[in-house]
């Protein structure tokens, strides 16, 4: 009984609402409900049932024996306890998800490192108009009129004008 | 910028125009890659929109303020006395556009500086606003990369949702078998309870059953008429013992009452009779009420004798006091009629109520205004 219920653990379903993103809000919303109604469920139930008065069935039950040999039957029966097939089930998901968030954020923070150097590049730009049209094509790649592929003016296909 | 632009324009230019020859002695070094310093806030300062500045300062130590002035005073009468600038047709013309020129320049010459300059400006406010932009852009998505980072963090909270949800499950379940044994043997315990309690109210019934037959059986013909003439006496005295006070009370009614009375013991004696023979006790019921004034019919006579009385003696008191008043009304008249037209001291009251003539009888025209006296009126 005490290692049952010891696995119970207080959740903070605000603090994990916080951190559901946008699009896993229902699967979220539904584990929830599931939640929920199962711990409605528990506390509905009694934790031992009520204890047969056998002092009383033996006075009332004509038939002999028959309450001591229920009573004796009774006391001996042990209800077993439903086995658990979905804990382990449980742990490898969550060392998978571990790994895959580990990989996440991994390249999380190289796509930051990237953004990083692109804002670094732009900080650090002189400004427009100390710049000359050398300047603009270093700091803008696009902006560089292809000369070879368009050798007379405007150097770029009318329409991009 | 033009200078800069010349100092950078100039290798680019002839590289792209001539790629195979080789540039010269002109920017041999590497292209400075430092940034440049920034332009100049101002042009260059002239005098006179012509003359620069550094001449005059450049003159100014050998011959002060008035130097330059004075040279180009000095050179104006030198080319004009010697011929060598003659003055003809073109100098005024010239002269005429140089005015209307420098005219136009000094009116609109801000205008037109000013627009330029906003052409320019939003060239470069264009590309300013794609520069912060996407500034702004970057900044967002390394946010959301952050936040995206910071919401991984909560898995944790799923999985121990998940344990918690299977951990719920496994406790209920377990419940739900303690519940059933339970439920199971106490369901088994009542039923043989219920079953006992069934039997035992069974027989009973039967036992009763039988008991009351066999009884019914055994009360024979004879004892019934026993019980029936014992039953029927015992009311006889119990009505008799009402009865009595009753008598006591109403003096010539009672023979009615003992008519009456009577009927009453057969009922109950048939009450009595059927109390028997459905269970072996008997109790009367009833017997008697006691009569009360208003069920005599005699009543009913004296009531209307009352009533018919106290209606006579009404209409009488009213005919009477009508009567009264009638007589008491004819009298004040026959006064009011004498004084009204005479004003005379007329005689006493009672001397007028001995006339018997009642002129208010016959009711005339001349009777009845009062100028006119009634010849039979003169008393004075």
């Amino acid at each position: 009984m005490a290692g049952r219920r010891a696995a119970l653990k207080a959740i903070d379903w605000m603090a994990f609402a916080e951190r559901v993103p946008p699009n896993q809000r229902a699967m979220f919303n539904a584990l929830k409900t599931r939640n929920d109604a199962l711990s409605a469920k528990l506390t509905s139930l009694p934790e031992k049932p009520p204890a047969i008065d056998w002092v009383y069935y033996k006075t009332a039950v004509a038939k002999a024996g028959m309450v001591d040999e229920f009573e004796k039957k009774y006391n001996a029966l042990k209800v077993p306890e439903p086995v658990d097939t979905q804990t382990g089930k449980i742990n490898a998901q969550e060392q998978e998800a571990a790994k895959s968030a580990a990989e996440y954020v991994q390249a999380s923070k190289s796509r930051i490192v990237q953004y990083e150097k692109q804002l670094e590049k732009f900080r650090n730009m002189i400004p427009f108009d100390q710049m000359t049209f050398e300047d603009l094509n270093e700091v803008f790649p696009e902006t560089k009129l292809d000369k070879e592929k368009y050798p007379y003016w405007p150097h770029k296909p009318i329409e991009d004008l | 910028m033009l200078s800069r632009l010349g100092l950078r324009a100039a290798p680019a230019a002839l590289k792209s125009l001539a790629p195979s020859l080789s540039v010269g002695p002109f920017h041999t070094g590497q292209r400075c890659l430092a940034p440049l310093p920034p332009l100049p806030e101002k042009g260059g300062q002239v005098r006179h929109g012509l003359i620069p500045e550094e001449f005059f300062q450049f003159l100014y130590p050998k011959t002060g303020v008035t130097g330059p002035y004075v040279l180009g005073t000095g050179l104006l009468f030198y080319l004009l006395s010697k011929e060598i600038y003659i003055i003809n047709h073109e100098t005024i013309a010239g002269a005429c556009v140089v005015g209307i020129l420098i005219y136009i320049v000094k009116k609109y010459g801000g205008d037109v500086a000013a627009f330029a300059d906003r052409l320019n400006e939003e060239k470069v406010a264009k590309a300013l606003a794609v520069k912060n932009d996407s500034i702004n852009q970057l900044e967002s998505i390394i946010e959301q990369e952050k936040r995206e980072q910071w919401r991984v963090e909560g898995r944790n909270y799923l999985f121990d949702a998940k344990r918690n949800n299977v951990a719920m499950l496994l406790e209920t379940n377990y419940r739900e078998r303690l519940l059933t044994v339970y439920n199971e043997v106490k369901k088994r315990l009542d039923y043989q309870i219920a079953v006992q309690q069934l039997k035992r109210r069974k027989e009973q019934d039967h036992m009763i059953n039988w008991i009351e037959k066999n009884v019914i059986q055994s009360i024979t013909a004879q004892q019934e008429k026993e019980s029936i003439a014992k039953c029927i006496s015992d009311l006889k005295m119990l009505s008799k013992s009402t009865q009595l006070p009753r008598e006591e009370r109403m003096g010539s009614w009672s023979s009615k009452n003992n008519h009456k009375s009577h009927p009453a013991p057969s009922s109950t004696a048939a009450i009595t009779t059927t109390a028997s023979t459905s269970s072996s006790t008997t109790t009367v019921v009833t017997i008697t009420r006691d009569k009360s004034i208003f069920d005599n019919p005699e009543f009913l006579y004296i009531l209307v004798a009352c009533i018919s009385a106290v209606l006579l003696t009404m209409l009488v008191l009213t005919t009477v006091y009508f009567v009264r008043k009638r007589k008491v009304h004819n009298t004040p008249q026959k006064t009011s009629q004498e004084q009204d037209p005479a004003d005379t001291v007329h005689q006493a009251p009672a001397e007028n109520s001995q006339v018997p003539t009642c002129p208010t009888d016959e009711i005339t025209y001349a009777s009845l205004t009062f100028k006119q006296k009634p010849p039979s009126k003169t008393a004075v």
